[in-house]
């Protein structure tokens, strides 16, 4: 489901009991010097009513669904009903909840790879983040070699302008 | 003789009767927002610890069925497959299979590559901090966990940068046949200057259930 972050624990299942137990000794050892710092003490707090204030057009129409069982989203759109709009995406992917999908739920390589260095220039500035800008650079690269090919092949068969000859 | 019966008879005890939880049933709804895009999923899952399938029996927006096995995710419509993909290893890790193996105070950490640095108390909050060992610290962070009442309440990722990830809180809690399971999950997810909202709520949440095999153990085509 939301699992972004389990993914990472998937392998290396380690098997040195010995290592283990000198690591927790150690660890318990320096809890006594290294405090927690009370900045990631307060990351345990969150504005919940800012998040359900956020989330409130989708609760709304979870509400409506709930109480209206067999209703899809194509039958509350035909039926005119404004809730409907509160749905901007309608892809499902247990697998990419963990991962950022990029600007407007397309994945940054795409973004570089069909619109270039602007394409690059919109992840940037939307997303702000190096990991995802350097993916949308790779898309970037790819639809820039595959532009050259098609090109090329297009003039060699002579279904683009001139001919080589 | 005797003594070796009374000390096989104390550690069979706990096999022969000590609750064994292998399925996990219920509905979901997941609410996603970035300021980008807004999502809403409404839906039934089911996981099996034994069959390790992980099925997702969405009703909203759209009927679909999605199947997370090993390392491939299936959607179907209509009875027919439409796509299947490669997915990390997720099935295992997921939120159901923590709660079923009662590994969720410890988020699985304590059976990962993961080795606890520090633990202390912070007000009603234990935290203890995890990190992963020397030579994979370039590509995990570290990762808080704060357990109240003895009951996983809030993870905090990092990036092997150090900066922050995300923060996930686990609240609402219900007893189902002795087993406590969140019933609301907030995940609060930094990206650049941007944060991702998802809220996740399981309702009649139903454990042991056999009598639903055909989803438990939900047919899938060769790979």
């Amino acid at each position: 489901m939301y699992y972004q972050d389990i993914f990472y624990l998937s392998k290396h299942i380690k098997r040195d009991y010995m290592n283990r137990f000198v690591t927790i000794f150690i660890g318990f050892f320096l809890a006594g010097f290294l405090k927690i710092s009370a900045v990631e003490a307060d990351l345990f707090k969150y504005d919940r009513e800012s998040v359900e204030q956020e989330l409130s057009g989708l609760t709304q129409l979870e509400e409506f669904v709930l109480a209206n069982e067999g209703f899809t989203l194509s039958m509350i759109q035909s039926s005119g009903n404004p809730l409907a709009n509160a749905m901007t995406s309608h892809t499902f992917n247990p697998a990419t909840l963990t991962f950022f999908e990029g600007p407007l739920g397309i994945h940054s390589f795409w973004w570089g790879c069909c619109f270039g260095v602007v394409g690059m220039a919109v992840v940037y500035f939307v997303t702000d983040d190096n990991d995802e800008v350097r993916k949308s650079f790779h898309g970037c690269i790819v639809g820039t070699i595959a532009s050259v090919i098609l090109y090329g092949v297009g003039h060699w068969t002579g279904l683009i302008g001139w001919q080589l000859r | 003789m005797f003594y070796r019966l009374i000390i096989v008879c104390f550690f069979l005890s706990g096999q022969l009767f000590g609750q064994f939880f292998f399925r996990m049933e219920g509905e979901f709804s997941i609410k996603q927002k970035n300021g980008y895009f807004q999502n809403l999923t409404i839906g039934h899952f089911y996981y099996d610890r034994n069959t390790r399938k992980l099925v997702y029996k969405v009703r909203f927006p759209e009927p679909e069925v999605y199947v997370a096995f090993d390392t491939v995710m299936y959607r179907f419509k209509d009875g027919a497959l439409q796509s299947k993909e490669r997915i990390p290893e997720i099935v295992s890790f997921s939120l159901f299979h923590l709660v079923l193996s009662q590994e969720l105070p410890s988020y699985g950490l304590e059976t990962s590559f993961y080795r606890p640095k520090k633990t202390e108390k912070e007000k009603d909050l234990i935290l203890t901090t995890w990190i992963p060992p020397e030579s994979l610290q370039d590509k995990y962070g570290k990762i808080i966990t704060a357990l109240r009442n003895n009951i996983l309440y809030g993870t905090i990722f990092y990036t092997p940068g150090g900066e922050l990830a995300s923060r996930q809180f686990f609240e609402d809690y219900v007893n189902v046949s002795g087993l406590m399971v969140p019933s609301r999950i907030i995940r609060i997810t930094q990206r650049g200057k941007t944060e991702i909202y998802e809220e996740i709520k399981l309702r009649n949440i139903q454990l042991n259930n056999v009598a639903e095999n055909f989803y438990y153990d939900f047919p899938l085509p060769a790979l």
